[in-house]
């Protein structure tokens, strides 16, 4: 599988090879539940949400050329719009999905209708700033969102652990389809043009500051679903779910899995969350010490990310 | 009368602000490198400070000795900084912008190891634990001091002195003035660590009012950006008074209205980048 994926990020590959590998891939990832125990399969779900969300995220920064350093309040938004409409209106899961999908859309609307009129540093700032605006605002608004202890009493999904799996699943193969479909798609092909050179696509006729906000939309409403999915888990949904550490380890699943891909930042996002667990109790506290190095060692040794093209690199 | 003590409390609370978002400001215009691990440099200077004297007051002068020493490990702590970000000089701002985060996160995860995940703040020195004209904190009017004599020497450093005018013409025009004999390399070293060492300062002269904790390296950070997006980038006039407005929206702000106290500080940052794209005292580029 590993294999398969790998060239998945290679451009020569045909398009008819990706998807018979990504249905392989999706295939495998089914039969999961018959391999892995309950716990296993619990962490696995949460790996594939935080995945699906880098993913989200490398849309952005990679695609899109919108480095954005505070991602995770897409996925805070998500979580507490999926936690709050389980406890006052509805046990049923899609629906949650699509209030937090919704949330999400509004959220980037707001947020990024002042975001994409800033460049480079601003941007950054911007977004970084937002983040922690975000944090506030859920520990300040007590009475909504609990404050510091988190959204407490999310009654239970309802959901088996190897439901619950199928269902994860099925939101981050379908999650990650549309970001790959856009992307190649004519929406995808104008965002990267505004990428690549903004004047030229204005003098084209395109509405640049629109298509860029249309590339923030689409990712905050992708991760928005990873973080409906991060509190159907759980139940639960707290102000640290969406701190600026948070927005890092996203950070550094894309800059490991490659940010010209899509594909690289989904492992990357499987493996790190896994890898995380797997060594927590060994680690404790010292995990972040450990996230810190290797985001440092990402930055310096790999421009291109693990599974990244070899090709010169736009700024 | 309440408010009034809030708005004095803002005051001391933008002059700590400025004293950190200057370094970022002036680094940041001299090598178009956004110090994410500036939080980190106030975090370290805090903690330093913690782990020498404790919590316990201590005399002006050891308080004195104890900033000091902070300013040295800020020049330390910026020489490292500069080793590190050379080799990515090529590859482009968001990979410097990158690895000062990275950078930020070991160093505040280190100190949160060092010390604990607790928290802490530093006491006044004695004979500024007390207070002033009835009942405002003596402490807050010695920040406010110590924030506009840094803020005074700045400005008569940049706008008065050789040297001052040396970064002003490395910040406009960096190749003529090494085409005219000068090292701007040693200009920007220069910069980099006096601005890391005013962010150390800064943590100290934060600590009694700020506590120290997880998550503060990002708080004064982010606090600080926005300093900075309000004033407009390497402008130290922007800085101050971006430094006053974020302290009152800050102290003012949370008093008046606290549940929207968060949002408040979009509001302006969103009002300032809509009306001034480039910040109040930016310059389009």
């Amino acid at each position: 599988m590993r294999e398969s994926v790998m060239r998945g990020g290679d451009a020569r590959m045909s398009r008819l090879t990706r998807r018979l590998a990504f249905a392989a891939a999706l295939v495998l990832l089914a039969a999961m539940p018959y391999m892995l125990d309950a716990y296993r399969l619990d962490l696995l779900a949460g790996g594939l949400a935080y995945g699906l969300m880098a993913a989200s995220l490398a849309f952005l920064v990679g695609h899109g050329g919108l480095p954005s350093l505070g991602h995770a309040a897409f996925l805070g938004v998500g979580a507490y719009a999926a936690g709050l409409t389980a406890k006052h209106v509805t046990p049923n899961v899609a629906l949650q999905l699509l209030v937090a999908i919704a949330a999400g859309v509004l959220f980037a609307l707001l947020t990024g209708w002042f975001a994409v009129r800033t460049r480079g540093f601003f941007f950054l700032m911007f977004t970084l700033a937002i983040g922690e605006i975000a944090v506030q605002a859920a520990t300040r608004s007590t009475r909504v969102t609990g404050g510091d202890n988190g959204l407490a009493d999310i009654p239970p999904t309802g959901l088996d652990v190897v439901t619950f799996y199928w269902w994860a699943l099925a939101v981050v193969a379908v999650g990650f389809g549309v970001l790959v479909l856009l992307r190649d798609g004519p929406l995808g092909r104008s965002i990267a043009g505004a990428r690549e050179n903004e004047a030229r696509m204005a003098a084209l006729g395109y509405h640049v500051t629109g298509v860029r906000l249309a590339a923030v939309v689409i990712a905050g409403a992708v991760c928005a679903a990873g973080g409906a999915l991060v509190e159907q888990k759980d139940t639960f949904v707290a102000p640290t779910h969406l701190e600026i550490g948070v927005s890092v380890l996203l950070l550094i699943m894309v800059l490991l899995g490659g940010r010209q891909t899509l594909i690289g930042p989904l492992i990357a996002g499987v493996g790190l969350i896994v890898l995380r667990s797997v060594t927590s109790t060994a680690l404790g506290e010292l995990w972040l010490l450990v996230e810190g190095a290797l985001f440092v060692i990402c930055v310096y040794l790999l421009p291109n990310g693990l599974l990244g093209r070899r090709r010169a690199q736009a700024a | 009368m309440s408010l009034l003590v809030t708005a004095f409390d803002g005051i001391a609370f933008g002059c700590l602000l400025f004293v950190l978002a200057v370094g970022l400001t002036m680094i940041f215009g001299l090598l178009d490198v956004l110090n994410l691990a500036h939080g980190a440099l106030y975090m370290a200077g805090g903690y330093l400070a913690f782990l020498v004297i404790g919590e316990v007051p201590t005399s002006l002068a050891v308080f004195i000795g104890v900033a000091l020493l902070a300013v040295v490990a800020g020049l330390v702590l910026g020489g490292g900084l500069s080793v590190a970000i050379r080799p990515l000089t090529r590859r482009g701002h968001l990979d410097q912008a990158l690895l000062t985060m990275g950078l930020a996160i070991l160093l505040s995860e280190f100190l949160l190891q060092v010390a604990d995940r607790g928290f802490h703040s530093l006491a006044a020195p004695r004979g500024l634990d007390g207070s002033i004209a009835g009942s405002y904190p003596a402490y807050r009017v010695a920040v406010i001091v110590a924030g506009l004599a840094i803020a005074g020497a700045t400005f008569w450093i940049f706008e008065r002195t050789r040297a001052g005018a040396l970064v002003r013409a490395a910040v406009d025009d960096p190749e003529m003035l090494a085409a005219s004999g000068v090292n701007v390399r040693r200009i920007r070293l220069s910069v980099v660590l006096a601005g890391c060492a005013l962010a150390t300062l800064a943590g100290v002269l934060g600590g009694p009012l700020l506590n120290l904790r997880a998550g503060l390296d990002t708080e004064v950070l982010v606090l600080a950006l926005i300093v900075i997006v309000v004033g407009g980038l390497a402008s130290i006039r922007g800085a101050a008074l971006g430094a006053l407005l974020i302290g009152q929206v800050q102290t003012l702000g949370v008093a008046l209205v606290p549940e929207l106290a968060a949002y408040l500080l979009f509001a302006v940052m969103a009002a300032v980048l809509l009306w001034r794209p480039a910040g109040l005292f930016g310059r389009a580029t």
